[in-house]
């Protein structure tokens, strides 16, 4: 389970985007893309309780990323159908590889905790993880230890990580940036939100993922380590403790799903990664739609 | 270079334009628009003012209710409190004072 990390991904993949992608590619597609894994997956996860009733998985974790359950949206495999499936229904490349690069770079960050993602389905259902932090979405816990658990790791670092490529790519956030690579990407959407909110407001749609993804990292940091005071083993302390070791923290247990070697996680991580910017630039190219065709056509391919 | 078709389409139907190309309207307007797409209208230093303090207080009151709070840190939530901070408050203050909270619609 990756936190705030997610949220500024969406703006790391548009900050970053290949030279000639840029200003054409959907910002609105790389954020579904990098949400739909966890819109699809995560209500069930921690479920919901009614009259002392629970209803939720059993077991998060394989619910959540292993097979059978719904792992298979944290796919590389899934994603690639639902890509198709874009491309099938609206011949447009500024969604198809919006969605493309914003889904995979949810899928290789989730190998991160301790449970990973099926980086090979359908070949293999085998779950990847380097096992940085643990998984810590249980019934008994919740999303409030899942939470806890995750800001007293190297969870932490992991948001503050993507903060910072966000922060040194801040011009993505500026208004500017907004107005000449995002809105070109995506001019009907912008236009029709433009029919009911002033530039302020579409700017605050814009920015209120980024806005989440920091407040929502301060606030459950500071609950965890400030003003919950939890009973770990019997002892009652004051905030969760800290534990920025490999596979923390130690007051979780360490839930794991049928793996691959971690050692052989990272490289395959980077290479698939490379491989995914490989094939949405090959893609890029060959899906756009010749001149004449263009011109003949009111909606253009984007 | 930005498609044709898709700069016409945010030109014509884009509301927020700056004020000069607005102004002009009319096939002229839309020449303007066309050609300056891109140039961004200055920002006063008073709008800025105001926009960063709306930024910084609505984070601010995010994080402090939603420490006690936790059902305000679901995804939908987050979002749509800086929206309703940085657009809804001056949208409020605007319809307070008799003034239209929605952007002109633009007919070329």
């Amino acid at each position: 389970v990756s936190w705030a990390a997610h949220q500024f991904e969406v703006y790391a993949v548009q900050a970053h985007l290949p030279k000639k992608m840029r200003g054409r590619v959907s910002w609105f597609a790389i954020f579904f893309g990098d949400f739909t894994p966890d819109f699809l997956a995560k209500f069930w996860v921690y479920g919901f309780t009614i009259n002392g009733h629970h209803y939720g998985a059993s077991k998060p974790y394989e619910w959540h990323r292993g097979w059978p359950g719904m792992g298979v949206t944290h796919t590389l495999f899934f994603g690639a159908l639902v890509c198709a499936g874009i491309w099938a229904w609206k011949r447009n490349r500024a969604w198809t590889i919006g969605y493309l690069l914003g889904f995979a770079a949810h899928v290789l960050t989730d190998v991160n905790d301790s449970i990973g993602t099926m980086l090979l389905f359908p070949f293999s259902t085998l779950n990847w993880s380097v096992h940085t932090w643990a998984y810590a979405a249980t019934v008994e816990g919740g999303k409030y230890l899942d939470a806890a658990a995750y800001y007293s790791s190297l969870g932490f670092v992991m948001d503050a990580f993507w903060l910072v490529v966000v922060l040194l790519s801040w011009r993505v956030l500026t208004r500017e940036y907004w107005r000449t690579q995002v809105v070109p990407a995506d001019p009907h959407v912008w236009s029709w939100l433009g029919r009911f909110f002033d530039e302020r407001g579409l700017l605050a749609i814009y920015r209120g993922t980024f806005f989440y993804g920091v407040t929502r990292l301060v606030s459950w940091t500071t609950w965890a380590h400030y003003v919950h005071d939890p009973v770990i083993n019997g002892v009652r302390r004051d905030g969760y403790p800290w534990d920025l070791s490999w596979t923390g923290p130690w007051w979780v247990d360490d839930v794991t799903l049928p793996q691959v070697s971690p050692w052989v996680v990272l490289p395959v991580t980077l290479a698939l990664l490379a491989l995914v910017y490989r094939v949405a630039s090959v893609l890029w190219e060959r899906m756009e739609r010749p001149a004449s065709s263009a011109m003949a056509s009111p909606n253009v391919r984007r | 270079v930005l498609p044709r078709h898709a700069v016409s389409v945010f030109a014509e139907r884009y509301p927020t334009a700056a004020g000069r190309e607005r102004l002009e309207g009319g096939s002229a307007g839309r020449r303007n628009a066309l050609s300056s797409f891109g140039a961004v209208a200055p920002q006063h230093d008073r709008a800025k003012y105001v926009d960063v303090s709306l930024y910084a207080s609505a984070a601010v009151s995010y994080v402090v209710l939603s420490i006690y709070f936790k059902w305000l840190l679901a995804w939908i939530v987050g979002p749509l409190w800086l929206l309703g901070w940085v657009w809804g408050l001056p949208a409020l203050w605007r319809l307070a004072r008799g003034r239209p909270v929605r952007p002109p619609r633009e007919h070329p």
